[in-house]
């Protein structure tokens, strides 16, 4: 994966101001303990409302963490966070043949122990937006890639591997406006928002993942918030024929609610946003075949959407 | 009349939110969020424990089968109270296809519908499924998300695996082999 800095604001690591605490929601006896080992350093963030710290007694590591935070992250000086990732250096221990594990915990949950330090990082990458995802305390994040016509939202829901990636990238190359190919982030009004990152394409022969900047294929990002005017549920078939079915808004809900990642977190403000997103969006289902093709489609169906508006 | 004829809607431990002329019925206790058509929604609303089957029906202008039909679905569902009492043993209502037969096709929307799912955890309905992983903890770190790190069965049958360990539902994983410790 390729490094990004977020490009707004830079996050500055502390050292002699105290680390924010832990939200009383998420504390447990268990955070208590690690809070003993000794932290020199953090930096903290806040992301779509999320307060994230992030801490460890080794600089460098820290650095290349906080190279990692989400794009829309912006500095937090506040003294409660919700949740607080907590890295441990491993490693040889001077005049000595002992290693010890390099370790990731949210907040007293071990995410990682492992040899190799590249597990933090890869770890921290993919449990990061998470975290701010299920905090987020006025917006609804389903798991969704998103692009736009015409200010009018196009949100495409789905698990990793659904091919939402190489959807958002074709509807991107026919015209549309990137909103993001990870998350759409729904205000209470039904508006999704922007979740700026690169397209992560998968190679078609392995798990490998390339960061592509939206403008490398000609694409814009969005920048401000737009109504969803369509929703599709389509999952990658070969050869599948697109034949888009029109959901009722109970199933619409529920397609959307099986994507949604603080739906457990938050259930009733998750289904009054759903609900909303429903009454003014058009929510179809169909599996898809070669994503090029249905690309042009799904953008005519949104320009009749527009005409009828 | 018992009570156990009046049947009673779930209204504690349940988040009800009208979506255009569906229902969504959201369990606390459970995550599992229920879909209900119009015709089952309105059999629902009218459940408030002074209705019995036939008033329902007779309300609603539907032929006492359906309301039967769309109660048993309620009560499948776990969104009534004194479910038992509705629940019918398996094949003792007229199908869909029968229903629509003796009504005709326009009848399609007064067939009570539910459908459920179990809302997923974060880290499910997030970007976790799919991840590469070396370690079980790295996809179930406390044990909440439900995933497993396994190679993925990539067909029907067995020996069929991805090369790779993912985090993913142990029903995508079936016999393939997961992360050894």
């Amino acid at each position: 994966m390729t490094c990004h800095m977020p490009s707004q604001l830079k996050i500055h690591i502390q050292h002699d101001t105290p680390a924010p605490a832990l939200s009383e929601r998420w504390h447990t006896p268990c955070y208590d303990n690690l809070n003993k080992l000794e932290w020199q350093h953090h930096f903290s963030f806040e992301c779509y409302g999320s307060r994230i710290s992030v801490r460890s007694k080794d600089f460098e590591l820290l650095e290349q963490l906080r190279n990692r935070v989400p794009e829309a992250a912006k500095p937090y000086h506040g003294e409660v966070a919700d949740q607080i990732f907590s890295a441990v250096p491993g490693g040889r221990i001077q005049h000595s043949r002992v290693r010890t594990f390099h370790m990731l915990y949210q907040n007293h949950t071990r995410l990682v122990r492992s040899r190799k330090q590249t597990d933090v990082i890869s770890g921290f990458e993919t449990w990061v937006p998470i975290a701010v995802a299920a905090c987020s305390p006025d917006k609804i994040f389903v798991h969704a890639g998103v692009v736009a016509l015409d200010g009018k939202a196009i949100v495409i829901p789905g698990r990793s591997h659904s091919g939402k990636t190489t959807l958002v990238r074709e509807l991107v190359r026919a015209g549309a406006e990137y909103y993001s190919d990870e998350f759409a982030v729904i205000d209470d009004k039904g508006c999704v928002h922007p979740y700026p990152k690169p397209l992560s394409v998968r190679a078609a022969s392995s798990m490998d993942i390339a960061n592509i900047p939206v403008t490398e294929i000609g694409g814009r990002q969005a920048e401000a918030a737009t109504r969803i005017s369509l929703v599709i549920l389509a999952n990658y078939k070969q050869g599948a024929y697109w034949r888009p079915r029109t959901l009722s808004s109970g199933e619409g809900v529920l397609g959307l609610i099986s994507n949604t990642v603080a739906v457990r977190l938050e259930p009733a403000r998750s289904l009054r946003t759903l609900a909303t997103v429903s009454e003014h969006a058009r929510i179809v289902r169909s599996a898809r075949g070669d994503a090029s093709e249905v690309a042009e489609r799904i953008l005519k169906m949104t320009e009749r959407l527009a005409c009828v508006a | 009349m018992t009570q156990s004829d009046y049947p009673r809607a779930r209204r504690e431990g349940v988040i009800v939110h009208a979506a255009g002329d569906d229902t969504v019925v959201y369990e606390i206790a459970t995550d599992r969020a229920n879909s209900l058509n119009g015709a089952a929604s309105a059999v629902f609303n009218l459940c408030d424990g002074t209705h019995s089957l036939s008033a329902i029906a007779a309300e609603l202008g539907q032929d006492e089968t359906v309301t039967r039909l769309a109660l048993d679905r309620l009560a499948r569902a776990n969104l009534l109270e004194n479910a038992s009492a509705f629940r019918s043993p398996r094949g003792s209502h007229p199908s869909r296809r029968e229903i629509l037969r003796g009504a005709g096709l326009g009848a399609a929307a007064s067939i009570p519908i539910v459908t459920s799912i179990l809302a997923p955890t974060p880290a499910q309905a997030a970007t976790l499924v799919g991840q590469i992983c070396k370690s079980q903890t790295f996809c179930d770190p406390n044990g909440t998300t439900g995933l497993v790190c396994g190679k993925p069965r990539l067909g029907p049958e067995p020996g069929n695996c991805g090369s790779d360990y993912q985090c993913l539902p142990m029903s995508e994983v079936g016999d393939c082999p997961v992360w050894p410790f």
